[in-house]
């Protein structure tokens, strides 16, 4: 980890200046992906299915193959949910953040702005907020686990009004008596941006932006 | 609590000695020598496999053998560039490879394996099931061992809440590594 | 009788990044020495897998059986003296011998506030 790092996903110009945060992943990539999954996995489970079902048309009914069967159509049905999730939350909102400075330390103020595209309309609360979260990983057997524990949390915004949602400013300032960012191998301190917008009867809006906190700035010496 | 003090911290999880039931080490050896030194050892997850097989390593090299260590898991199941460093240079009747992890290894990378290893002073892998070389030891747990183990890294603290280890036991189906981790938790909230 | 030291000047133990680090080693061995090495490093407690770094290293060759030598380094900006539930990083001094790798170690707190930072603590009042 190097003083000054980029943030992920970010955009900007010379060192200091305002920093734009953008979504990292792909909500089309996403939907294209659920898509292939579902149409492979349902593509293979079909031709059981259809079996199946000419069978009992004939009066043949397999019982074992149909008691067999019922975890895979069960995980292709909730493929095909999950796909319409995902396609569904291409239309919804797109929030760019930006905060005013690229080099973020703890205990400096940072002024934070937010702005949706799309049919910002739709979200009825809108909540910003910043973690700080423990990693820890550890070999489980022949796999490795992640634990996560959030130490802190501090709400930047939480809002009903259209006005606020569609775009707005806050000031965010890490805790001074924290911690920065750290990262080894298997152990990392990680902060996040985390952006919630609740959609009624639709995928809610919640995207994840990781930044990069610095140590404090010197303090003076001791006199 | 704080992470470093915590008794079921991993550093101290790793410094747990295995407890052998039965043999000592001294038959252990023996055994091995009598097996043509290509043996494994078997049991469940979380049963100490592991823990008893660096416990090998740190014996072998006290009798002047050269260890070869490898550790296969479902996140890297494969030598990678790690076997290479060793082909170049062959095995030797010095040269002692422990292989932990092999049921990671399909049957041809298997064989290749066994094919790399023929020149070697000797072969010890770790199995969840026995099958690919004989059984050298069969690590097992029960609520006495986890029990010892409880006493033995947190003996001396004042604990949170109650725990029964035998209800431990069966919760984590004999998985002793998962138990003493729930333990982590359970101080870290304390 | 066998004797590896390590102290910091005025038992100063806790430090602010960017502060000197100042302080001597002594030593009291029997066996002819090849190196010994004063490091300072951090290294993580807790649940997950133990990661650790060596920050910097004074290295004195071919020392005599016995002596003592001072040492200096600057307390690094990062990663501060931390605890909370899952992970501690412990910053720390140590001794290394060759070849025979005796070691004496002394923890240290590098942070901003001399004192190690717990992670979840409320924040001081203004």
């Amino acid at each position: 980890m190097h003083d000054g790092a980029d943030n992920m996903g970010a955009t900007g110009g010379n060192d200091n200046g305002p920093l734009v945060l953008r979504a990292s992943y792909s909500r089309l990539g996403k939907a294209i992906g659920s898509f292939l999954f579902a149409g492979f996995w349902n593509g293979i489970v079909s031709i059981f299915v259809f079996h199946l079902i000419r069978g009992a048309m004939r009066g043949a009914f397999e019982w074992l193959l149909a008691i067999f069967l019922i975890p895979f159509v069960l995980i292709g049905l909730g493929a095909i949910v999950f796909f319409i999730h995902s396609l569904l939350g291409i239309f919804a909102p797109r929030v760019v953040i930006t905060l005013s400075a690229r080099r973020i330390r703890l205990g400096d103020p940072v002024e934070l702005n937010w702005e949706f595209t799309g049919r910002v309309q739709v979200i009825e609360k809108l909540n910003i907020c910043l973690e700080g979260c423990e990693e820890a990983s550890y070999r489980r057997g022949t796999s490795t686990a992640t634990d996560r524990h959030i130490f802190a949390r501090v709400q930047l915004i939480t809002s009903s009004d259209l006005n606020d949602i569609r775009s707005g400013h806050t000031r965010l300032q890490l805790p001074s008596n924290s911690v920065p960012t750290f990262t080894a191998r298997s152990n990392k301190i990680v902060w996040n941006l985390r952006v919630n917008g609740v959609i009624r009867r639709f995928p809610d809006v919640a995207d994840t932006f990781p930044i990069n906190v610095l140590p404090a700035a010197p303090m003076e010496a001791d006199a | 609590m704080k992470a470093r003090n915590n008794p079921f911290a991993t550093w101290r999880l790793e410094q747990l000695q295995y407890r052998l039931d039965g043999p000592d080490w001294n038959e252990l050896l023996g055994r091995f020598d009598r097996l043509g030194r290509r043996a494994a050892l078997v049991g469940v997850h979380g049963s100490g496999k592991t823990t008893l097989l660096d416990e090998f390593a740190a014996r072998f090299r006290q009798q002047g053998m050269h260890v070869c260590s490898f550790r296969l898991t479902q996140d890297e199941p494969d030598f990678g560039k790690t076997l290479d460093g060793v082909k170049s240079s062959g095995l030797g009747r010095n040269d002692i490879v422990l292989l932990d992890g092999a049921e990671q290894l399909n049957r041809s990378r298997w064989q290749k394996f066994l094919q790399f290893t023929g020149s070697a002073g000797g072969v010890l892998i770790t199995m969840h099931r026995a099958g690919r070389l004989p059984t050298l030891y069969e690590c097992r747990t029960n609520p006495r061992l986890l029990a010892s183990l409880m006493e033995e890294l947190a003996g001396g603290f004042e604990w949170p809440a109650a725990r029964n280890a035998a209800e431990l036991f069966h919760k984590h189906r004999g998985n002793v590594r998962e138990a003493l981790r729930e333990l982590y938790d359970v101080f870290a909230e304390g | 009788m066998n004797e590896i030291r390590i102290g910091t000047k005025d038992e100063q133990t806790a430090f602010r990044p960017g502060e000197l680090i100042e302080g001597a080693i002594g030593w009291n061995l029997p066996e002819e020495l090849r190196a010994i090495e004063v490091r300072l490093g951090w290294q993580t407690r807790g649940k997950g897998t133990e990661d650790a770094e060596t920050v910097n290293e004074i290295k004195f060759d071919d020392p005599p059986a016995q002596g003592a030598r001072p040492f200096q380094f600057v307390a690094p900006d990062q990663p501060y003296s931390f605890s909370g539930k899952l992970i501690s990083v412990i910053w720390f001094l140590e001794v290394r011998v060759r070849p025979k790798g005796a070691t004496a170690r002394k923890d240290i707190i590098i942070a901003p506030t001399r004192q190690e930072v717990i992670l979840g603590a409320p924040a001081p009042s203004e």
